[in-house]
């Protein structure tokens, strides 16, 4: 019945004007699917409700899945929901694997999406319902498990890597106490009364950073990008059944993790894309090889954020609660069309849910076949010189962080550009950071919640058996790297020592 | 190695001026036990921590094994750099007056001149048909608001949004 009403032509053609609406949204830095949705939602004012829910559909696919484009090609995330992908995906560009990385992402991008899809429609009431059991402490504890991943992703240094990520959580302290309404480090400023803003934070660490990188390098030239990116004729290249199938698992679990992130409110495919990239390094045998550019780099975080988008449409189509930002800015679409979101909207409007559970089907289906078109659009800015790209990249970077906060925006992003650009620099990993900046926001009014309630009895709140399974875990996922290393170091010396007798 | 040191020196004492700082929040009666400064607190402690220690070693390594790479040539080339961060800065400052059309064109004739462009037809070709992109996706595609500038700037700017 949804397919069906997915294929009438109105709806159809809206499903793929939201997709390419999306697919350019996701690519641009700057713009993101919450914000295409959150421009393009007065659009759906003149469609029918299937159309207009189709189309912001298309929207969220497209866009999740656009970020990963000059995500590989250009180290910049696209969108938010990429900043993973950033870090295998544009090695293998540099070492001229451009085409292959791309096809690896476009292709776990339908397969995490369509996973997500299944997931919605199979399981939606049921993963609604647990999710709702979550109270603060368990969402302070699901935060510790996401920080605790940054230990993974410090390629070099495991305490700069925490320094990072605790740089990113006290970034997410700026601007108004979500508890009691204060304000913290905003100097009298009324800017920073509103926190940090997340986009143009993560362009200045992102793309900007880089770009100040390449010139400051003694041997930049003018064609000095160019002729490494020459070799690097980009055609979409799938992945072949061997390169995937020693992945599979690593993918299925991304898949999982991915659904099962985008379920919980608040929580969204960037948090998915962090801790699906963060988990396949923790369960590699080789962990040191995740950011030189291996297709597992890109696989998991892809697999993961667009399986989250089916997973955030769970509890907004079930409960009537948003599951990442973009879904709450759907539910203005819902209001728009005279429509009650809540766990009864299932019940009163079944021929429309089923219609958005197919166009969210769709969605990642179209995208697939427009990636092809997206992405060699896309390449032909890698022939350019390297100032051009230098000087369109920042122009970029900074109107993108303009249109997201004003001028406000822009000094922010170029703030974090030198930031980033300084962390670089000194073996500081920037990733950790914006760990910090995605996951504070909920850890920190969980735990001041969770205590609040439990009358100030750190051990009530500890123990509380989900809080407790995710702080275990994220001890197991704290201490695995360190021990790794410990064993491997041991290891060492025995052959030192066995050599030595020899 | 010295200028990591310095960034160190500098995660250090900022971090310990914002501990100070964390202090100062006003407090909340309700909260009082879990106060607005509770959290910052703990993460400027852990950061004040981590920095203090990698610090103490950079110096050991510094004294130890160091000197000689520290006195080697570094690979990065920082006046070119540096010029390019305030000419961002300007930019961004600059966009509020001037508007983003104006500002923009600017900005990329600037920095293309500093990245070693040398045919001006060429620099101002660039940034004209940057700038018309930037234009055509953000303005006229996307209907955001960009900034408009002051005075005529403004006028001007209102002619193409």
């Amino acid at each position: 019945m949804g397919f069906y009403s997915c294929f009438q032509p109105g709806n159809f053609i809206a499903l793929v004007a939201g997709t390419i609406a999306g697919i350019m949204a996701g690519a641009v830095p700057g713009l993101d699917c919450s914000v295409a949705t959150a421009l393009l939602i007065t659009l759906t004012y003149k469609m029918t409700p299937s159309e207009a829910f189709v189309f912001l559909a298309g929207i969220y696919c497209g866009g999740v899945y656009g970020g990963q484009i000059p995500a590989i090609l250009f180290r910049v995330p696209g969108a938010s929901e990429a900043v993973m992908t950033t870090l295998d995906g544009y090695p293998m560009a540099q070492k001229g694997e451009a085409g292959k990385a791309l096809g690896i992402g476009l292709l776990c991008s339908l397969l995490g999406g369509l996973f997500g899809v299944m997931i919605l429609i199979l399981l939606a009431p049921p993963l609604a319902n647990l999710a709702l059991e979550f109270g603060p402490a368990e969402y302070f504890g699901l935060s510790v498990l996401g920080l605790s991943c940054i230990s993974s992703l410090g390629a070099k240094s495991q305490m700069k890597a925490i320094i990072s990520g605790l740089l990113g959580l006290l970034f997410a302290t700026v601007g108004l106490d979500q508890i009691t309404g204060m304000a913290r480090f905003t100097f009298g400023t009324g800017m920073l009364q509103g926190g940090i803003n997340f986009i143009p934070a993560v362009i200045g660490l992102f793309a900007a950073a880089e770009v100040y990188n390449q010139i400051s390098l003694k041997r930049y030239e003018m064609g000095g990008v160019r002729d490494e990116k020459k070799s690097n004729r980009v055609k979409v290249k799938l992945p072949s059944f061997s390169e995937l199938w020693p992945i599979k698992w690593s993918m299925l679990r991304s898949a999982i993790i991915g659904t099962w992130i985008g379920i919980l409110p608040g929580v969204g495919a960037t948090t998915a894309a962090i801790v699906g990239y963060a988990q396949a390094v923790r369960f590699s045998k080789h962990p040191e090889k995740f950011g030189t550019g291996i297709i597992e780099g890109i696989a998991a975080p892809e697999t993961a954020n667009n399986a989250a988008t089916g997973g955030a449409m769970v509890p907004l189509l079930a409960l009537g609660i948003p599951g990442s930002a973009t879904t709450a800015i759907m539910i203005g679409a819902f209001y728009l069309h005279g429509l009650q979101i809540g766990p009864m909207f299932l019940q009163q409007n079944k021929p429309l849910a089923y219609t958005i559970f197919a166009g969210m089907a769709l969605a990642n289906v179209i995208f697939f076949v427009l990636g092809f078109f997206a992405i060699k659009a896309f390449a032909k800015v890698l022939e350019l010189k390297y100032p051009y790209l230098a000087a369109n990249i920042l122009a970029f970077c900074a109107v993108g962080a303009a249109a997201m906060g004003d001028i406000y925006g822009m000094k922010m992003m170029f703030i974090f550009a030198v930031l980033g650009f300084f962390m670089e620099k000194y073996g500081f990993p920037v990733a950790p950071m914006v760990l910090g900046l995605v996951l504070g926001p909920i850890a920190e009014p969980g735990l001041r919640r969770a205590l609040l309630i439990a009358d100030y009895d750190v051990w009530l709140v500890l123990t509380r058996p989900i809080t407790a399974f995710f702080l275990i875990l994220s001890i197991f996922s704290l201490l695995t790297p360190v021990l790794r290393n410990l064993f491997s170091r041991r290891k060492g010396h025995e052959m030192m020592d066995i050599k030595s007798q020899d | 190695m010295r200028g990591e040191i310095i960034f160190n020196v500098v995660l250090f004492a900022v971090s310990i001026f914002l501990y100070y700082v964390a202090g100062t929040f006003k407090q909340f009666a309700p909260y009082a036990k879990l106060g607005p400064d509770f959290w910052p607190k703990g993460i400027l402690l852990g950061i004040i921590f981590l920095s203090g220690i990698l610090l103490i070693k950079n110096i050991i390594s510094l004294i130890k094994h160091e000197i000689k790479k520290s006195l080697m040539k570094s690979e990065q080339e920082p006046y070119r750099l540096f010029l390019v961060i305030v000419v961002s800065f300007a930019y961004a400052f600059g966009m509020g007056i001037f508007g983003f059309l104006l500002s923009t064109i600017v900005f990329q004739i600037v920095l293309l001149y500093l990245l070693k462009v040398k045919r001006i037809l060429l620099i101002i070709l660039i940034s004209l048909l940057n700038t018309a992109m930037l234009y055509i996706l953000f303005i006229l595609v996307l209907n955001m608001l960009l900034p408009p500038g002051v005075g005529i700037f403004r006028t001007i700017s209102l002619l193409f949004y």
